[in-house]
């Protein structure tokens, strides 16, 4: 279908029975849709409308199919999709067909209120250009809204710092009076303004209510900032930036076709400088950024920074030109104080620098408008390979201000502002859950707040914009104190070794790493001395009070990503206990007890014992372990994920418990041979991240290759039992447990060629709709890659899919799996074969492309399975027989298994049947029957 | 393989059951053990011939292949949740006055899944009405009937609203 404007679509009349309740309790699970939203590619606007990529066709009807989704709505350049639960609403926005026109380029984006100071010129100074990178942080928390439509109004659960806004826009919007839009606070601490207005277009005029939530994360605001010093008649900056510093409506009312109606933005004043700046979007519009105050902060952060460039440029003192430049007498006054609190002329300790940096910021949002002068000082220390911000100087005056509070609140603030400058998650070890994260462990810097100039003494109090100067007043003392100039804000501890970086080793300069401090330097100690004598370490009582809470944390995290618990816990044991029986080429191998039981678990390992057994794979009493437990990729797992692991590990509950031995027929038996093994496969070194690729890449390489140990599965194997090496049996598909673990690199025989985004959808969920349901030894890595931060199964998902060759056609993989569905449906062929009738009964009502009716959950598309494309039946055979657990129990990808029902004889009609029908370019399978009967002696997963 | 029992919630024809339950166990075996709803029969138990279908959502279910864990936080309803003897809902009381039974084994799928149908589009066409009961199994022969059923219920929808 091609789209016609302003298409509302009709709600189902069965849905309306909830009509007519008007109460502010959160509506009940089971009542709620689910919404998500299909967003154009590279959304843009101009300071007014939005000016984009727009709908040029729009084919939604296979996405209509999808079972569970009760509507899909269009609205201009707005597309979503409604659907009974979040998961089947994104298996069918992933089926829309939208192609996107260019609108015209657009010339000189002018912004709201993009003035130009009349503010006299400084003497004319040489001209500069310099780029300042903010990036967007995600969210803690997803941001959600519900939005509920009745008789009486339109109630909306969501989070947002501006209200009034949010609420006459959803008015316009929908055309109700702005009385009957009720706010709730659904106390999240993201702004949540996008996500509400998506919430309330979809639950308009519908009988349910809906739940909307987002899981993007904005792209990096990029401002440019060039001093044309030698212009007639006047010098003057230009700050060029590539997402608005203003206030924008909603991204959907954007979609819609709204127009910008707001006057009011938070805004940098433009007069802080001297002479005039003019503001520009980079390119020829801007783009949609994040809807919080970010844009703001990113200025003030890029201005203020470049300000102290020409300082040092010109070898001025920024705060004496501050005081020349600035004419406003209250923010001189602030200026002068702060700097005399923080003894801003005196000469600095070697090795340690001041920063400057202030802001003037004016909220137009509020009437009459706000204003809010702040200025910060801070201090940073090198001492050996680490920076430390050791004091912070602040201080603020503000025309109206919230609540006073008392001093200790507000230096806590103060103290929260710095250090969330610098706990972005940005090396390969980090991880994606900030209560994992132990960056924060620094020192805590002094803080001192300078008292308001009106008034005097306490009490004092906190207004939220006087923290925005605090990024460029860090970056300012960096500068000053090493001599290297940061232009990317929030900081990472990536961001500061590489800047900071001289000759000395890398891996020793870990800056912000206090975390398991004495631990951590005495443990590498003590290997390296146990590394040439392989003999037993000695037991010890291991004290487990010193761990934080956040090593313990982070431990877990690295325990599900290594699937510690999968391989040693027995079928319906307890976990960790061991026992599990592995079956290998070379015999069966039991998994030990790892719970910290001394007796029979590794409680007394110490840690030394327990990180030459990770890398080495060698016993505490240095026996050799089999390379069935891959410590040919945990080897490459950091220090600070080893110690957190080992925190986490012996801090579980100790059980005791034997599980049967492992005894290896000769020569397979002679353990100490695994040192030949070692010497001729085996190398012991930690990750070391690729300079050239993104952090998100290294992150991703780091786990599929350390903890996530994929290789051991999914890369064939020599005769040994060791990994093929090369970089062209990386991944290049093995057999682990009686099932065939895809080949995930080019020899991938996967009918759509995976993507970063099914890839993702997979690995979390264990389905994608294009390949399929995670089955077999899959089904619990993806049960524990459901618990990790979703930041680090999108970093799995990017580097697998970068080892991938781009698709070879430009066609979209909706369109090939429309395609292959059909050739599929219209296989003539295949109706022939004896195999029909048995999959007409069996397979059908749930895999049928032809017809039937949609059953709740999905649907897999035998067409584009892997399996059924794949050189080995054994995958097909092992889900035919034993059936599908449904990985994640989103009642998705549950399969019952038909060994007690169907023989050898019609196991072999069906998958010939199914071969030939759904992979019809492919021979058909050799050897069948040997495999059937095989298979049918293996338990189920 | 055998994991320990868990209390889970079911939201079963409007109602929040606790049902201690180990979370494999086919939603079927709940309903009609533990819940007492017999409107759902077990007919082959793979989820072929239809006799077990609820409606998970508003959408049609095979209830003897679909594990309790899918369906925690979803609206079950079951025959019962459409209507009573006395009251029956509007394809129950089709069904009944165009005699659209002979052992009335399959008759649960068959409702259910004629509701599921006219939960997505109220006004279906002959043909649309058999492809949705295409694999819901009968083996008496009423199929006549039941599409004529069928019909009408979708009829007497239309016409109360």
């Amino acid at each position: 279908m091609t789209v016609p404007a302003n298409t509302q679509s009709q709600h189902n009349p069965n849905l309306a029975r909830h009509v007519g309740h008007h109460d502010l309790a959160l509506p009940g699970a089971g009542d709620l849709l689910h919404g998500t939203v299909l967003r154009p590619p590279d959304m843009r606007w101009n300071g007014h409308a939005y000016c984009g990529p727009v709908l040029q066709h729009i084919q939604v009807d296979p996405a209509r199919h999808v079972p569970g989704v009760v509507d899909i709505v269009i609205r201009h350049n707005f597309v979503a999709v409604i659907a009974s639960q979040p998961s089947q609403a994104a298996h069918a926005r992933a089926q829309i067909q939208a192609q996107w026109r260019n609108a015209e380029p657009q010339r000189n984006a002018q912004l709201p209120n993009a003035g130009q100071s009349d503010a006299t010129p400084p003497p004319a100074a040489p001209s500069t250009t310099l780029s300042y990178t903010w990036v967007n942080t995600p969210d803690d928390a997803p941001v959600w809204a519900i939005a509920r439509h009745t008789s009486t109004g339109l109630t909306i659960w969501a989070s947002t710092g501006r209200a009034n806004q949010l609420r006459a826009e959803i008015a316009s919007l929908c055309g109700l009076p702005a009385e009957q839009i009720t706010l709730v606070a659904n106390g999240l601490p993201g702004e949540g303004y996008d996500t509400a207005v998506d919430a309330a277009l979809l639950a308009f005029g519908r009988g349910k209510p809906v739940r909307v939530q987002h899981d993007t994360t904005a792209a990096p605001t990029k401002i440019t900032l060039e001093l044309q010093a030698d212009r007639t008649p006047a010098s003057q900056y230009i700050e060029r930036a590539n997402i608005a510093n203003a206030r924008r409506p909603s991204v959907a009312a954007l979609l819609c076709g709204v127009e910008h109606q707001y006057a009011g933005t938070i805004a940098q004043s433009n007069a802080l400088y001297g002479i005039p700046v003019s503001q520009q979007s980079a390119g020829n519009a801007y783009s949609i950024g994040p809807a919080n105050d970010t844009p703001t902060a990113a200025s003030v952060f890029a201005r203020e920074s470049f300000f102290d460039e020409l300082c040092a440029l010109q070898n001025h003192d920024p705060v004496q030109a501050r005081l020349d430049t600035i004419t406003d007498p209250s923010g001189k006054a602030l200026i002068e104080s702060v700097a005399q609190q923080a003894g801003w002329f005196d000469q600095p300790q070697p090795g340690a620098g001041k920063g400057f940096a202030c802001a003037q910021i004016i909220d137009n949002e509020q009437d009459p408008p706000q204003t809010v002068w702040s200025a910060w000082v801070a201090e940073v220390a090198v001492s050996g390979n680490a920076i430390d911000i050791t004091r912070l100087t602040v201080g603020h005056t503000a025309s109206s201000l919230a609540s006073a509070s008392d001093t200790d609140k507000i230096e806590n603030q103060v103290r929260d502002t710095a250090r969330g400058l610098l706990g972005a998650p940005d090396t390969f070890d980090q991880w994606a859950d900030a209560n994992a994260n132990t960056a924060g462990a620094l020192t805590l810097p002094e803080v001192s707040v300078v008292p308001q100039q009106s008034a005097v003494g306490t009490p004092l109090a906190w207004h939220p914009n006087a923290q925005l100067p605090a990024a460029a007043a860090i970056a300012n003392a960096i500068y000053k104190a090493t001599g290297t100039r940061i232009r990317q804000a929030p900081f990472s501890a990536n961001s500061l070794l590489s800047s900071t970086e001289t000759t000395e080793n890398k891996r020793n300069k870990r800056w912000a790493y206090g975390l398991l401090g004495g631990i951590a330097a005495g443990a590498a100690g003590l290997v390296l001395t146990a590394l040439p004598l392989r003999g037993a370490i000695a037991p010890v009582a291991v004290d487990t009070s010193i761990y934080s809470a956040a090593a313990i944390e982070r431990g877990r995290l690295v325990a599900l990503a290594g699937d510690c618990m999968v391989c040693h816990t027995a079928e319906g044991g307890i976990e960790n206990t061991g026992g599990r029986a592995l079956d290998t080429p070379f015999g069966t191998v039991y998994t030990t007890n790892i719970t910290p039981d001394p007796k029979t678990g590794i409680g007394n390992w110490s840690y030394a014992a327990f990180e030459r057994a990770m890398r080495e794979g060698i016993h505490r009493d240095g026996r050799h372990l089999y390379p069935v437990f891959p410590y040919t990729a945990f080897a490459k797992i950091s220090d600070a994920d080893m110690q957190s692991l080992y925190a986490y590990l012996m801090t579980r509950e100790p059980v005791s418990a034997t599980p049967p031995k492992t005894e290896l027929a000769f020569p397979y038996n002679a353990r100490p041979l695994m040192a030949g093994w070692n010497t001729l496969f085996h190398k012991n070194e930690v990750y070391q991240p690729d300079p050239t690729q993104s952090t998100l890449w290294n992150r991703g390489a780091y786990l599929v290759q350390g903890a996530g140990h994929c290789t051991a599965c999914h890369s064939p194997r020599n005769s040994m039992g060791a990994e093929k090496s090369g970089a062209e049996n990386f991944l290049a598909g093995g057999f682990a447990d009686g099932w065939e673990a895809p080949a995930l690199n080019a020899l991938s025989k996967a009918p759509i060629a995976w993507t970063e985004d099914t890839l993702f959808d997979y690995l979390r969920t264990g389905y994608s709709s294009v390949h399929g349901v995670a089955s077999g030894p899959m089904g619990p890595v993806v049960q524990n890659l459901a618990q990790l931060p979703e930041a680090d199964v999108r970093a799995m998902a990017h580097y697998l899919a970068a080892i991938n060759p781009p698709p070879a056609s430009a066609e979209p993989s909706a369109l090939t799996a429309a395609k292959l569905e059909e050739a599929s449906r219209s296989n003539v062929g295949v109706m022939t074969l004896p195999g029909e009738a048995l999959f007409e009964g069996a397979c059908a009502v749930c895999h049928d492309a032809r017809e039937g009716p949609p059953l709740f959950g999905a649907r897999p598309s035998l067409a584009l399975n892997t399996n059924l494309h794949s050189d080995h039946p054994d995958n097909v055979i092992q889900v035919l027989m034993h059936g599908i657990d449904d990985p994640t129990g989103q009642g998705l990808g549950y399969m019952p298994g038909f060994k007690d029902s169907l023989n050898d004889a019609q196991i072999r009609e069906l998958i010939e049947y199914m071969r030939a029908r759904f992979a019809p370019g492919k021979p058909q399978w050799q050897g069948l029957d040997d495999k059937i009967s095989s298979i049918r002696q293996m338990h189920g997963h | 393989m055998n994991k320990p029992p868990q209390l889970v919630e079911l939201n079963v024809n409007g109602h929040a059951h606790h049902i201690q339950v180990e979370t494999d166990t086919p939603l079927l075996y709940v309903l009609r053990n533990d819940l007492e709803l017999n409107g759902p029969k077990f007919g082959c138990g793979l989820g072929e011939c239809g006799a077990c279908t609820v409606l998970v959502d508003g959408v049609a279910a095979r209830s003897c292949v679909l594990p309790v864990k899918g369906v925690v936080g979803h609206d079950i309803v079951t025959l019962e949740g459409l209507g009573t003897a006395a009251a029956p809902g509007p394809v129950q009381q089709a069904f009944i006055d165009k005699q659209a039974a002979q052992c009335g084994y399959c008759l649960n799928g068959m409702i259910m899944t004629i509701q599921a149908l006219l939960n997505r589009n109220p006004n279906p066409t002959e043909q649309q009405i058999r492809q949705e009961l295409k694999y819901n199994l009968c083996r008496c022969g009423t199929h006549v009937e039941i599409v004529d059923a069928a019909l009408e219920a979708a009829k007497a929808l239309q016409t109360t609203q």
